[in-house]
């Protein structure tokens, strides 16, 4: 396999025949019930949206901070150096 | 079998044995093993928490029933500070930031962590071949896969080189190879286990669960790892299991998936097996219903496209920016594309392409 992904090859998926298999699947999750049945609750494992936590911002210890510095891949002079930007 | 949990702590409260002898047994085990069940061993820590339990015994204080017992973990949860490299090309010097919930529970039960164990690539496999730490061999038939994707846990089970093991389940990662090395494995129901610090795979359906020799073990460590975390919004509260329930269960109905068994593809031992199986559950006295879903093909892709399509989303961090083998090109894009097609493995590179058109197929205009 090519190590780079060429517009070709991309542009071939893009133009791919739709599978029949995945078709009718598509069809299925269409189809099916939505379930909301309140009594039909043996399984009932899905969290309701009151049930959501508050955003809140937790500071990562010391300890976290270094190891996410030591995971980063490349670092000059005290710096962490990212990938180049695409210009224009 | 008897509980391995509760026999290694009566040894350790009768002072039969010391923790630190039980670990570093463990641990010698672990590094001659020659089933390639080992990413890295854990020795500075196990030995240190070890050492803290003997003191505990020495000094008469009472030891909680997990404290003190060796486990594994497969290497795709956080455990600080040690690597963590899903076994993987791209991620083999990363290093845990923080710990994921479902171990934290364990480390907080005083439970010993010895060792990052072998598993199919980011768990995506069913062999444990697919890994930069060499083919997981089977334990008991070193000739033979050991499954997967969880499959260096199922064999440090099964050679007892740990007493339980941590695996990941998203498509019978932990049930399978529990099977093929004749252990337990299982996978609980969805949201029982806080996902927090597991590397994710196919979201909507991955699991924490245990796997151990006997049944008493699977359900000591999983209710040490249920319940409700803050961390992760799909986590639930659940009840805790008893031993009385399992001992005395008062199941009436078991169903099973007809389609499976129908299927043309299923091997004739396995398929007499199975319903043998059945039979001798019918003998109990429990209703077995064939439960008749749609055709097994389609339950397969079912699967297949959501788990390709998350998948793709949640490797999509892997891109060599924050973290992992970054290689450098001629702009960012580039960098992108030669970081994951050098580090990616070539099947990875597949499935990512078979990801890629579900994606651009539900959503084109984001992908394109």
């Amino acid at each position: 396999m090519s190590k780079i992904m060429t517009v070709d090859i991309l542009s071939s998926i893009k133009g791919a025949q739709p599978s029949e298999s995945v078709n009718k699947l598509f069809d299925v999750i269409k189809n099916a019930s939505s379930n909301n049945n309140p009594s039909n609750n043996v399984n009932y494992n899905c969290v309701s949206v009151s049930d959501l936590r508050e955003d809140v911002v937790v500071e990562s210890s010391a300890m976290e901070k270094q190891l996410i510095l030591e995971n980063f891949p490349n670092k000059k002079n005290g710096f962490l150096v990212v990938a180049k930007v695409i210009e224009g | 079998m008897e509980s391995q949990i509760k026999k290694i702590h009566q040894q350790l409260v009768s002072k039969e044995i010391t923790c630190t002898a039980l670990v570093q047994g463990k641990l010698d085990l672990l590094q001659q093993n020659t089933y390639n069940s080992v990413n890295s061993t854990l020795d500075v820590l196990a030995l240190e928490l070890a050492a803290k339990v003997d003191a505990k015994i020495a000094n008469g204080e009472t030891i909680g029933l997990l404290e003190g017992i060796p486990f594994g973990i497969k290497d795709v949860y956080m455990l600080q500070g040690t690597y963590t490299t899903a076994s993987s090309d791209l991620l083999k010097n990363y290093k845990s930031p923080y710990t994921a919930t479902a171990i934290q529970k364990l480390l907080d039960a005083g439970a010993i962590p010895l060792v990052k164990e072998n598993c199919d690539s980011f768990g995506h496999g069913s062999s444990s071949e697919n890994t930069i730490f060499g083919a997981v061999k089977n334990a008991v038939n070193p000739e033979l896969v050991a499954g997967g994707s969880s499959g260096g846990s199922a064999v440090n089970v099964a050679k007892e080189y740990t007493v339980f093991s941590i695996g990941g389940d998203t498509g019978g990662s932990i049930r399978q190879p529990a099977g093929y090395n004749h252990i337990y494995g299982f996978k609980p129901t969805y949201g029982r286990v806080s996902r927090y610090g597991l590397m994710a795979y196919a979201s909507s359906t991955d699991c924490v669960g245990p796997l151990a020799k006997s049944i008493e073990d699977v359900r000591i460590v999983l209710n040490v790892m249920s319940g409700k975390d803050p961390k992760d919004q799909t986590s639930i509260v659940s009840n805790e299991i008893s031993e009385e329930s399992i001992e005395t269960s008062n199941v009436k109905t078991v169903g099973y998936f007809k389609n499976f068994i129908e299927s043309e593809a299923i091997d004739a031992k396995v398929k007499a097996d199975f319903l043998a199986a059945i039979e001798k559950i019918r003998a109990k006295g429990i209703e077995v219903k064939e439960l008749d879903f749609f055709k097994s093909d389609i339950l397969v892709s079912t699967y297949y496209t959501l788990a390709m399509a998350e998948t793709a989303s949640n490797l999509s961090r892997l891109d060599g920016t924050n973290y992992g083998n970054r290689i450098e090109g001629e702009n960012l894009i580039d960098t992108y594309a030669v970081t994951r097609s050098e580090n990616f493995s070539e099947e990875r590179n597949a499935e990512l392409l078979v990801e890629t058109k579900y994606y651009l197929k539900v959503f084109p205009k984001e992908y394109i």
